[in-house]
């Protein structure tokens, strides 16, 4: 089974054939797929999917929080996984976007909350820079 | 640093800014990341300042709003 499956069933979601192939579809991308994306996707590891347990799925998961529905203005909405937590660092001169991770930034945010007294729930960083000339 | 760019009743025209580019990818990729839209909006506004320290707040917003939709009307 694999992490992502594991994750569903530790929420309650019952793996089902034509779940994993979503999953798996989900998995695979790394663009952020509409539901039709989706579906175009698994169809063509599964013929029998249809487009409405695409869209029950990719309901079910929202609703269990293991993907992120996002809405670009365009009418429709976009899936990713939610998998990783990242941050942010944003080129000043070229709107260059770079996600790191960072194990002490993390730790250090939980012991700022708790130092001040509360426990972490939520926060946002973005860094924003210019890059260093070399030499 | 600056684009040089004259204002026009405080907005610039994207065309004619060459930090419009940056804002605007900074801005798209963020949205496509999943940042929320006022977070992604205020990343393309600092970029935005960065080039164009001289215009007010105001002005920055404005223009950096106007460049988002006229993006997302294409």
């Amino acid at each position: 089974m694999s992490e992502l499956e594991q994750r569903c069933v530790e929420a309650g979601l019952k793996m089902t054939g034509q779940r994993r192939v979503i999953l798996q579809v989900l998995g695979q991308s790394d663009d952020h797929p509409s539901v039709e994306d989706v579906y175009d996707r698994a169809k063509k590891m599964d013929k029998s999917i249809s487009i409405a347990t695409v869209y029950r799925t990719l309901g079910l998961l929202d609703e269990l929080d293991l993907v992120i529905r996002h809405e670009f203005q365009e009418g429709y909405s976009r899936y990713e996984l939610n998998w990783d937590h990242h941050h942010h660092l944003v080129d000043l001169e070229t709107g260059k976007v770079i996600e790191f991770q960072n194990d002490e930034l993390e730790a250090l945010k939980e012991k700022i909350a708790k130092d001040l007294g509360y426990e972490l729930v939520d926060h946002r960083l973005e860094l924003y820079g210019k890059k260093l000339k070399k030499g | 640093m600056s684009c040089q760019t004259p204002v026009q009743e405080g907005v610039k025209q994207a065309a004619d800014c060459k930090c419009h580019g940056a804002v605007m990818r900074a801005y798209t990729r963020l949205n496509l990341l999943g940042v929320p839209y006022g977070v992604a909006l205020e990343a393309a506004q600092i970029i935005y300042n960065f080039h164009h320290p001289e215009d007010c707040k105001a002005d920055q917003l404005l223009t950096v709003e106007r460049w988002i939709n006229e993006e997302s009307l294409h």
